[in-house]
């Protein structure tokens, strides 16, 4: 395969795969794969069950598009956009 | 029983545990039979639930503890459950069995911290509540086949039908003369070794040996609470050995904390396997539709709006009948006592003392069950974590969240409900704030002050009429402005002290939103009632002991014999009256001799009465003049000057520091009215209008009434808030932070209002 367009199809792959659980759009399922840091929100994040290799479903937003609600180990978890932004997904 | 006698007549503490919820408040009451005594921790704002109740012959203590979804402290309200849990709080002795109530239908995540729990090597019961719910989405428990596994006893129930209570108090019985259980040990060795020699380095120390359990939430959370207070009571090195153990850890590959949850949310997993059988995943449950409505982008706001103006209209309308008949039953008291004591400083203290006070907080008692009931069903239902999502957004532009806007709109009726409210915030910065700024919503008790002042000076006219119906008039704006200037500083204040004094605390909003259900009626009537009695005891006693001290100030020193003579005159001529008025009806028409005499016998009986009447008002306003708070009327003339205010109008509101609606009587004592005249007294009205400086000019204009109704708006008068205020962060500062700042931005908001009213 030409280079560029090797580039192309691994950047993509990136943006497909690769995402944060903010990005993902209304009834898509994610899977986890990673929570950056150690801090109190992504502690909390752990606690509440979302560890690596989780499924989690975004099926909507508060009015005013934050924050979002999602399903994950068979409960309803409300989160704001910004933690979301801890939670590494890929799309499945 | 076969049990030795020293073991069951031994008393048992129970501690129930378990996630927010999952129907634990509703299991407690059915356990304690409704009676639990409420306290709180001291130093924190904890709140401790105890009820005392016997089983077999056995006394046990419940205590129920806030729900919480791990046992990894990050504040020290967090810790006050682990410290029960280890036997470290002085008032509740380590309990004997732990009841861990898990919601059924939401294991996996529930059992997390079920697994914390078994650490603490505690008799415990594992209670799947809710397992009709569960069963109805599909999911099905083998209870049995998880209670070998765990070997451990587990048993189903259904809290708010009360099925299964019966059999777990015998659970509770039998398990706590059992014996204690290893814990769980899921960590690596490495992680176990780690633990050892933190021990060992903290065991020289005065405390003694910490328990293991402890020291593992020192490895294991990063940033938490047992960090932070170790690192106060140790030696200087902790903090270093801490930082290399968990590096240790990291680099061997069970990096803090992260561990922690993969291990125990794996331990669920396999525990679970072969004992729940799960519908397909990512099913659509009737909650999860409800709520596409419920928190649409249009019909969730359209929804939430609505509903918030019917909970207002209720709390006000359906008040109106029930506080009329409170108000009435304080006449027919006052009535009573009159005919009983004759004047004199018994009946005075009793009638302007006790019973006005006393009535003064019952009134207010059929609004704060109103709302208080649509508070526990809305959070019964599920619909208050709805109410939070759907304005965190809003919330955040304050630096506050979603969950204090609940507490906040309660706070229109009464600040004190709203206060207590704010216990569904963990965030204790958050809850601060919120507690802090509910004072300035405007209560209902600003009314009367704002439809006195608005009928004596604000002109009746209409902006818009419909159908010959003015709707849009002055005197409405002005009441709505008055609403909701408070409303508006909060804006202000709230960031301020958010961004300010507590800077640096976001806190997380991480929120399970629960399933909606019907709201059992059992909880309700519970909660309302509690809160009800909460608010009689609590606040009533408060303000029954302020209303005779400022009686007393009111009262003292001062000859009061006149004033006595002059009140027994018009109640023997009261009487008379009476009499003449039955003879009057008793004479035959044809009579008119007779009639006559006793026509004209009855006029000059009223004219003295209205004699004496004025007279009364002269001696009464004198004698509240010389008494204490005139003299401190006086005192503070200069400092109330600026905003436009005579010494009378000072004397008013240093009497309504206790409660709002006293400065309507206040005044009314003041200007010669005596104390009996209502906010729509076209007398009180009148002689407002006509009161004058000595100099001849009028004291009352338009800019004094709205400074007087903007200090109303914004200040802290109300001695149940700040009681309540107290009580619910368990410390003198924050009331007396709370009256500060709000008479502060009292005296400032009357002064701009005045000064600048004066330019026009």
């Amino acid at each position: 395969m030409h280079l560029k367009t090797r580039y192309i199809v691994f950047f993509c792959v990136e943006i497909v795969f690769v995402t944060t659980l903010n990005q993902i759009i209304k009834g898509q399922i994610a899977r986890i794969t990673q929570i950056n840091g150690e801090d109190a929100v992504s502690i909390r994040l752990m606690e509440m069950g979302l560890i690596d290799g989780e499924e989690i479903q975004l099926l909507g937003k508060a009015p005013l598009g934050d924050p979002l609600e999602f399903a994950v180990r068979g409960y309803r978890l409300s989160l704001r956009l910004n933690e979301a932004k801890c939670v590494e997904v890929e799309i499945v | 029983m076969t049990n030795s006698p020293a073991i069951t007549q031994k008393k048992m503490t129970v501690a129930i545990i378990g996630n927010p919820n999952t129907g634990k408040s509703t299991l407690f009451n059915h356990l304690s039979g409704g009676h639990a005594h409420i306290g709180n921790f001291p130093g924190v704002t904890v709140e401790k639930k105890v009820g005392s109740v016997t089983w077999d012959g056995r006394s046990i203590d419940l205590v129920d503890l806030p729900g919480t979804y791990s046992l990894a402290p990050r504040s020290i309200d967090e810790m006050v459950a682990v410290d029960v849990l280890l036997g470290r709080q002085k008032e509740v002795p380590l309990p004997d069995a732990i009841v861990c109530i898990a919601d059924a239908s939401n294991l996996e995540r529930n059992l997390y911290l079920f697994s914390q729990i078994l650490d603490l090597s505690i008799p415990v019961v594992l209670v799947l509540n809710m397992c009709d719910l569960a069963r109805s989405r599909g999911i099905e428990i083998d209870a049995t086949a998880l209670s070998q596994k765990l070997k451990l006893p587990v048993l189903c129930t259904e809290a708010h039908a009360g099925k299964g209570v019966n059999e777990l108090k015998a659970e509770i019985v039998r398990i706590g003369i059992g014996e204690k259980h290893q814990p769980l040990s899921l960590f690596p060795d490495a992680f176990y070794h780690e633990r050892e020699q933190l021990s060992e380095k903290l065991q020289t120390d005065e405390d003694g040996i910490p328990p293991d359990f402890l020291v593992d939430r020192l490895l294991l959370d990063v940033g938490g609470y047992v960090e932070s207070y170790f690192e106060h009571h140790t030696h200087n090195g902790l903090m270093d050995d801490l930082r290399q153990a968990r590096t240790r850890l990291k680099e061997a590959g069970h990096a803090v904390p992260a561990m922690e949850a993969r291990l125990r949310y794996s331990w669920s997993r396999e525990l679970l396997k072969d004992v729940i059988k799960h519908p397909q995943e990512h099913q659509v449950t009737t909650s999860d539709r409800i709520d596409r409505w419920l928190t649409h982008r249009v019909f969730g706001f359209l929804f939430f709006f609505a509903l918030m103006f019917f909970v207002f209209q209720s709390v006000f309308t359906w008040a109106g009948p029930a506080m009329d008949l409170i108000e009435a039953g304080q006449g027919m008291v006052e009535g009573i006592v009159e005919s009983l004591i004759s004047p004199g400083p018994l009946r005075s203290l009793v009638v302007d003392g006790v019973v006005a006070g006393v009535g003064g907080v019952l009134i207010f008692l059929p609004q704060i069950v109103i709302l208080y009931f649509f508070i526990a069903v809305l959070e019964d239902s599920g619909y208050m974590a709805r109410a939070a999502f759907i304005m965190d957004r809003l919330m955040r532009s304050l630096g506050l969240s979603g969950k204090s806007f609940i507490p906040l709109m309660s706070s229109f009726a009464c600040a004190v409900p709203g206060i207590m409210a704010t216990r569904v915030i963990e965030n204790r910065h958050e809850r601060l704030v919120t507690i802090l700024v509910a004072p300035l919503m405007s209560c209902s008790a600003r009314w009367p002050v704002y439809t006195l002042f608005i009928a004596a000076f604000i002109p009746n006219i209409a902006y818009l009429s419909l159908a010959g119906s003015p709707v849009v008039t002055l005197q409405g704006l002005v009441l709505f402005g008055m609403s909701s200037i408070g409303a508006l500083v909060a804006i202000p204040v709230a960031w301020f002290l958010k961004r300010v004094c507590f800077k640096g605390d976001v806190a997380p909003f991480v929120m399970e939103l629960p399933g909606y259900k019907w709201p059992s009626a059992r909880n309700v009537i519970l909660r309302v009632y509690n809160r009800a009695k909460s608010f009689v005891v609590k606040a009533g006693t408060l303000i029954f002991l302020t209303s005779i001290i400022i009686w007393a100030t009111g009262y003292f020193p001062g000859d009061h014999s006149e004033q006595f003579k002059i009140q027994q005159r018009i109640e023997t001529i009261d009487s008379e009256v009476q009499k003449l008025e039955v003879e009057i009806a008793a004479t035959d028409e044809s009579d008119q001799m007779d009639l006559k005499e006793l026509q004209t016998k009855k006029e000059l009986l009223s004219a003295e009465q209205t004699e004496l009447n004025e007279q009364q008002n002269l001696v009464s306003s004198q004698l509240v003049e010389s008494s204490f708070l005139g003299q401190a009327g006086h005192w503070i003339a200069p400092v109330v000057k600026p905003l436009g205010w005579d010494w009378k109008i000072g004397v008013g509101v240093i009497a309504s520091f206790p409660a709002r609606e006293v400065i309507i009587s206040t005044l009314g004592t003041i200007y010669s009215l005596g104390g009996d005249v209502g906010e729509d007294d076209e007398g009180l009205i009148g002689s407002i209008r006509a009161a004058t400086w000595p100099d001849g000019t009028k004291v009352f204009n338009v800019p004094v009434a709205i400074s007087i109704m903007v200090f109303f708006a914004l200040c802290a008068q109300c001695a149940a808030t700040l009681m309540v205020i107290r009580r619910e962060t368990n410390s003198w500062l924050w009331p007396v932070i709370s009256f500060t700042y709000m008479t502060t931005l009292a005296y400032v908001g009357a002064f701009i209002s005045y000064q600048v009213g004066m330019l026009f």
